[in-house]
């Protein structure tokens, strides 16, 4: 018979960790834009997510590669959807979803940790 | 014999899978609040059973973006702790007279 074993993370993804960094990094950068402007959102999406990439290389999570998902967009009473599906392992993988938003401005941003064997 | 067709990330094949879904479930709608759940479901599940179908050892991540179309901006951004080599991603926008949708598929070897 044969016996596939699986790794284990020796220090797993915490959703818990992940979405206080989230907290700490989006609040302060949104409410520093007074006005919704198009050219400043474009490069304040980017950074975000090389921000946020940069603070989850610091929490040191074993073996986990991540994606980091930014979308940033204008309050104007429009109605929005966002889904998403994966493909991965159940006990090991996970992610984390943050939303927040002012009267101009809403972010929502998703990290994902998915195990490397 | 190339191996490396079966065990990469193709963007085009991807991105191909990506538009038939999203041309199948919202191609010649018009935006509907009640429709915009179902909808953004079944794109993901879509493309999510077409890439597990191209059997290859990859974990996946599928997310779309539906948003009704009313001048307000929209930007999307990411950012990707992976293998260069091994690992891709592919995002597709699609617009219509009444709605975008902006779809990602993130692949990441295992």
């Amino acid at each position: 018979m044969n016996n596939f074993i699986v790794n284990r993370s020796s220090h797993p993804f915490n959703s818990h960790e992940v979405k206080q960094i989230l907290e700490q990094i989006v609040c302060p950068a949104i409410n520093r834009q007074t006005d919704y402007d198009s050219m400043k959102c474009i490069q304040l999406s980017k950074d975000l997510s090389q921000i946020i990439k940069d603070a989850m290389k610091l929490l040191n999570y074993d073996q986990y590669k991540y994606v980091i998902q930014v979308v940033l967009g204008q309050c104007q009473n429009e109605n929005l959807m966002m889904t998403c599906r994966c493909l991965w392992d159940i006990q090991q993988d996970n992610y984390v979803s943050y939303v927040y938003s002012n009267e101009k401005i809403f972010c929502a941003v998703t990290v994902f940790g998915l195990f490397y064997y | 014999m190339d191996d490396t067709h079966d065990t990469s990330f193709i963007v085009d094949e991807v991105s191909n899978i990506t538009k038939e879904a999203i041309e199948a479930t919202i191609g010649s709608q018009s935006y509907q609040q009640a429709k915009i759940n179902t909808w953004t479901s079944n794109i993901v599940e879509a493309i999510l059973n077409s890439l597990t179908k191209l059997n290859k050892p990859f974990k996946y991540i599928v997310s779309c973006v539906i948003m009704q179309k009313n001048g307000a901006g929209l930007h999307t951004a990411s950012s990707c702790f992976w293998d260069n080599t091994t690992d891709g991603s592919c995002t597709v926008r699609w617009e219509n007279k009444t709605m975008y949708a902006i779809v990602s598929v993130f692949g990441l070897s295992i």
